[in-house]
């Protein structure tokens, strides 16, 4: 019950981790939390933890993430243990997993303990709920723009619960009704079921599985079953997330306890332009077997684990031939069709000692020893925390992680198309970073806490393509660079409670990057990043949520205007100039990322309110994305067929309210 | 990729992400240095041009300068005076380049600078003359009052000399090969030009390549030997030119690289505080080939007309082949007739 639940469920898990974690900047959002922010579509687990600090989205378009100067694709996102390789739905109006079968998530955004490997920013570790009442119970969400609905349950011995939930959106048709046209034609549906069997003297053995398939198409006869789209603007893009896994816990006597996890996780995706007989596709099946054994030994508690993965990709392109089968100028490298399959065993094996040698002392040493095809290394991890009161602790922690799967494409693309999975081989290195975090916490009473935390990072052999635009890999094209972070996160919390409750977070980061000799911000660099989430309940029956972010714009690269393109011809040893094909072949830009966006604000506010019919709870609420309509850029464009030319400017979410209701019995 | 799928993607996702477009305003434009610079062994002198941005497209334009010596103004640049360029070695040499207008009286030459130069086999040597040693690395400087631009390219290694004379060639028996280079700084690429007539040319501009230029390959196998790509233009009965040019990756990449919406610098650009291309070429190959084949068949020889007739020539010369074909319209001596007529 709605009501219920707005008295206390938060602060046990906050306390909790402040006092027994022994890990920095780890953050817990509770699924009655997230119910409270206000949101435009669905709710968002993911962009939620967008709010939280040292997290950022690039705009409102992205679901990505950065985690303190960290490239978007060095997030772990695990579904109870299973990793989820692309967890988002385009646009940013609807949320990545169900928000009813999401019970809380842990974020990591720094300095991670030794359990957690693969990737270097950070990890989102995304639990579901599970249902203890007896009986079968239902929630159900209705937008404008998407339904779901969970079912969930528990026998009546409470021995098993189970919890299935699904969600198809409709804003195609919607949109399709109202402008009378295809101009949205993007639709996904997902589904996740979660189970959980109580076992003899404490021990759980559940069963996790998700299944998410997305459709932007514009060609007659696909899945959508759209409108066809014109000429060479037809495009077609799916792609699809799976996953199923099952967890065993099971105490062993008083102190110990072992987990065991075997998961299959998969991701597809498929891109064409027909009309010039483009085609790429992925796919990726990665098959895990992880364990983990902890016994508490008095003061500490000693914990030895595993990761093993067998991950397999292929990656195939189809490029437009002339009538002789040439390449036609569609593929500069002149490669042709090339098909690319990649099959990687890694394994991890690490051991962590949680020491509390007095009340005041803790301190938590890890080490990882981690291997993926011809490489393997070491991990050190180590964080320790000093209370100098039971409610004040200064926090220090370093780590160095490791990244051998990774997302290849280039961040100054401000809206992300494609995340194409590469593991490193012989010609693509193991990313590396290293991670200091210092920190202060102090509670302020049982619900209310204070947070600082300053933090550098080191980033070594980071790849990207050399191109924003072009998704094919080749090796030899792929950029390695490295970089460094550093900033200060400030986070102000109330916990939930009746009355007001939220937080206010507050971020400064910079983050630079260098290739060759050059020295660049990255397109996810912002310096200053404010967000205030708040929901008031001033009685039980209504919930009033606001969230204001304000942010300094991203760096994007501006123009320099245009050049003569000289050629000079070998043969005759003349200098003549090249005609360009399009204006836009003689731009010349700025320096990488010298520009930046202007500062971005938003305040989105929102209101429900609780009926009770019948048995029932109904909740129907409204929402105002930003209410003052403020025209935060997107990206900017140069029109250069203009006279003189011009630049365009592309916004992000303008003044968007929505309705919906939540029923719940 | 093409800038029609670019666009198409763009408008696709915009849409459905629902941005929408405000007002436009003109761009803050950021004046930037250009220079287009390639060194030639081949050449006595190197030419560097450098010249700023432009604030419109007016002037972007393609061919020959109108006026030679006075190339940037005359193509509509604005040329960048009184910089200071400077080209450093493999060894401890360097040497500043000399603007054309300092030389001049009537104030043509602005922003084309020279430096003497020389192909050597090694860095030491006269000073003021700039040794262009294969496989040798080389550094250009250039401070202009609006920046300073820099970049590093590496000569591939190449021969001294390179045999020009003309000498004949048999297709049916006869292979033609690139010189074998050792050890580090090879080609990032070659330009392979084929030269029919000394009038009319096709080339290619490759990453990779075959050591053989040209070999009696079987019809069926174009990949075996590098001017594969000119063969219906290879015709034995022609004296014929083909050049090989070993490039860096600097003039490959400036050469290829596609249009990039949200990239930075310059298409193919790889120089530092400024735009523009530094690279290096040198030649491998440049050979006038007599091309004659093998006669193996009744019907090939001279052959006159017994019979008058406007359309037919009084004499021709009849070649079969079946490893150097030309495309037929279906008419019997419409092929080949420019041979029968030579």
């Amino acid at each position: 019950m709605r009501a219920s639940a707005v008295q206390t469920v938060a602060p046990s898990l906050e306390r909790a981790r402040f006092e027994e974690l022994m890990a920095p900047g780890v953050t817990s959002i509770s699924a009655e939390e997230l119910a409270r922010l206000p949101v435009v579509g669905d709710r968002d687990i993911v962009r939620a933890a967008t709010l939280l600090p040292g997290v950022a989205a690039r705009n409102d378009f992205s679901s990505g993430f950065n985690v303190r100067g960290g490239e978007a694709d060095q997030n772990l996102v695990l579904l109870d243990g299973i990793p989820i390789y692309n967890p988002f739905h385009l646009g940013g109006l609807f949320g990545t997993f169900i928000d009813a079968a999401v019970r809380r998530v842990d974020v990591y955004t720094g300095a991670f303990p030794a359990e957690y490997g693969g990737r270097l920013s950070s990890v989102l570790d995304v639990r579901s709920a599970a249902d203890l009442r007896p009986g079968i119970h239902a929630t159900s969400d209705a937008s404008l723009l998407s339904s779901s609905t969970r079912l969930s349950g528990a026998t009546g011995s409470g021995r098993v619960s189970w919890s299935l939930a699904g969600r198809r959106t409709y804003a195609d048709h919607l949109v399709r009704a109202v402008v009378g046209s295809n101009d949205f034609p993007y639709r996904f549906d997902d589904a996740q079921a979660h189970g959980t069997l109580q076992l003899p003297r404490g021990g759980a053995l559940s069963l996790t599985a998700y299944l998410g398939r997305d459709d932007l198409n514009t060609v007659e006869g696909s899945r959508s079953g759209l409108v066809p789209g014109s000429g060479g603007s037809a495009v077609a893009f799916d792609w699809s997330n799976e996953a199923i896994g099952t967890e065993l816990i099971q105490p062993i006597g008083a102190t110990g306890r072992i987990e065991q996890r075997v998961s299959l996780s998969g991701f597809g995706t498929h891109f064409g332009i027909p009309a010039e007989s483009l085609a790429l596709a992925q796919q990726l099946r990665d098959v895990r077997v992880s364990g983990r054994a902890a016994l508490g030994l008095g003061a500490q508690v000693v914990s030895i684990g595993y990761d093993l993965s067998r991950l397999r990709s292929t990656y195939r392109e189809r490029l437009r031939r002339d009538a002789n089968g040439a390449i036609l100028a569609a593929d500069p490298t002149g490669d042709g069709d090339t098909s690319t399959f990649q099959a990687a065993t890694s394994g991890a094996l690490y051991a962590e000692d949680s020491w509390k040698p007095s009340d005041r002392v803790q301190v938590r040493a890890g080490l990882r020893g981690e291997q993926a095809g011809g490489w393997a290394g070491v991990s050190p991890r180590l964080s320790a925390r000093l209370f100098l009161s039971p409610d004040f602790a200064l926090t220090a922690a370093a780590g160095r992680y490791r990244q051998w799967v990774r997302a290849i494409r280039n961040e100054d693309l401000p809206i992300r198309l494609f995340d194409l999975w590469v593991t490193s081989d012989s010609g693509v290195p193991v990313s590396s970073s290293t991670h200091l975090v210092l920190g202060v916490e102090h509670w302020l009473g049982a619900s209310r806490f204070v947070r600082i935390e300053g933090y550098g990072k080191q980033f070594d052999r980071l790849l990207e393509q050399s191109s924003t635009i072009d998704p094919r890999i080749r090796p030899a094209l792929l950029r390695q660079f490295g970089g460094t972070s550093y900033g200060i996160d400030v986070y102000a919390r109330q916990l939930e409670r009746a009355g007001v409750s939220g937080w206010l977070a507050y971020s400064y980061g910079v983050s630079r990057r260098s290739f060759e000799g050059m020295t660049y911000f990255p397109a996810h660099d912002r310096r200053h990043n404010a967000t205030l989430a708040l929901s008031w309940t001033p009685t039980s029956q209504y919930t009033l949520g606001a969230h204001v972010a304000v942010a300094s714009g991203t760096p994007y690269t501006g123009w320099a205007g245009y050049m003569q393109r000289w050629h000079y011809d070998p043969v005759t040893s003349q200098w003549t100039l090249t005609a360009p094909a399009g204006v836009e072949d003689n731009v010349v830009r700025g320096p990488r990322n010298g520009d930046r966006l202007p500062t971005y604000s938003r305040i989105d506010v929102s209101a429900e309110r609780l009926f009770r019919v019948g048995r029932a709870l109904v909740r129907p609420h409204v929402s105002v994305v930003n209410v003052l309509n403020h025209e935060n850029v997107l990206l900017y464009s140069l029109d250069a067929a203009q006279a003189p030319p011009v630049v365009r400017r592309y916004v992000q979410f303008p003044l968007l309210p929505s309705i919906g209701v939540r029923a719940e019995f | 990729m093409p800038r029609r799928r670019v666009r198409s993607m763009a408008v696709v996702l915009a849409a459905c992400v629902g941005c929408h477009q405000g007002e436009p305003t003109s761009p803050t434009l950021l004046q930037r240095v250009v220079v287009h610079a390639v060194l030639d062994p081949q050449r006595s002198e190197q030419v560097i041009l450098v010249e700023r941005t432009t604030g419109s497209t007016d002037q972007v334009v393609g061919g020959s300068p109108a006026n030679a010596m006075d190339p940037i103004v005359s193509s509509g640049g604005v040329p960048i005076s009184g910089a200071r360029v400077v080209v450093y070695g493999p060894g401890a040499d360097s040497c500043i380049a000399v603007e054309d207008r300092s030389l001049r009286t009537d104030g043509t030459g602005g922003g084309v600078y020279r430096i003497p130069s020389a192909a050597a086999a090694s860095a030491d040597g006269n000073s003021g003359v700039l040794r262009l040693v294969p496989g040798g690395t080389y550094h250009l400087r250039i401070a202009t009052p609006i920046g300073v631009v820099s970049g590093t390219t590496h000569l591939p290694q190449f021969t001294l000399t390179v045999n020009r004379a003309s000498r004949v060639f048999n297709l049916d028996t006869d292979s033609l090969r690139l010189p074998t280079f050792v050890g580090n700084r090879l080609a990032a690429g070659h330009l392979l030009r084929h030269v029919l007539y000394g009038v009319s040319s096709t080339e290619t501009l490759r990453a990779d390549s075959t050591t053989v230029l040209l070999a009696p390959a079987p019809l069926t196998d174009n990949r075996t030997w590098s001017f594969a790509f000119s063969r219906p233009n290879i015709r034995p009965g022609v004296p014929q030119r083909f050049v090989v040019v070993a490039v860096d990756s600097n003039y490959l990449d400036y050469v290829r690289s596609g249009y990039d919406p949200f990239g930075h610098d310059a298409k193919g650009n790889r120089l530092t505080g400024g735009v523009g291309l530094f690279g290096a070429v040198a030649s491998l190959v440049d050979a006038n080939l007599d091309l004659v084949a093998d006669r193996d068949h009744a019907i090939e020889g001279d052959w006159s007309t017994s019979v008058g007739g406007v359309a037919l020539p009084v004499s021709l010369r009849l070649r079969e082949s079946l490893r150097w074909p030309v495309r037929s319209n279906g008419h019997a001596l419409v092929g080949n007739r420019a041979h029968a007529e030579r």
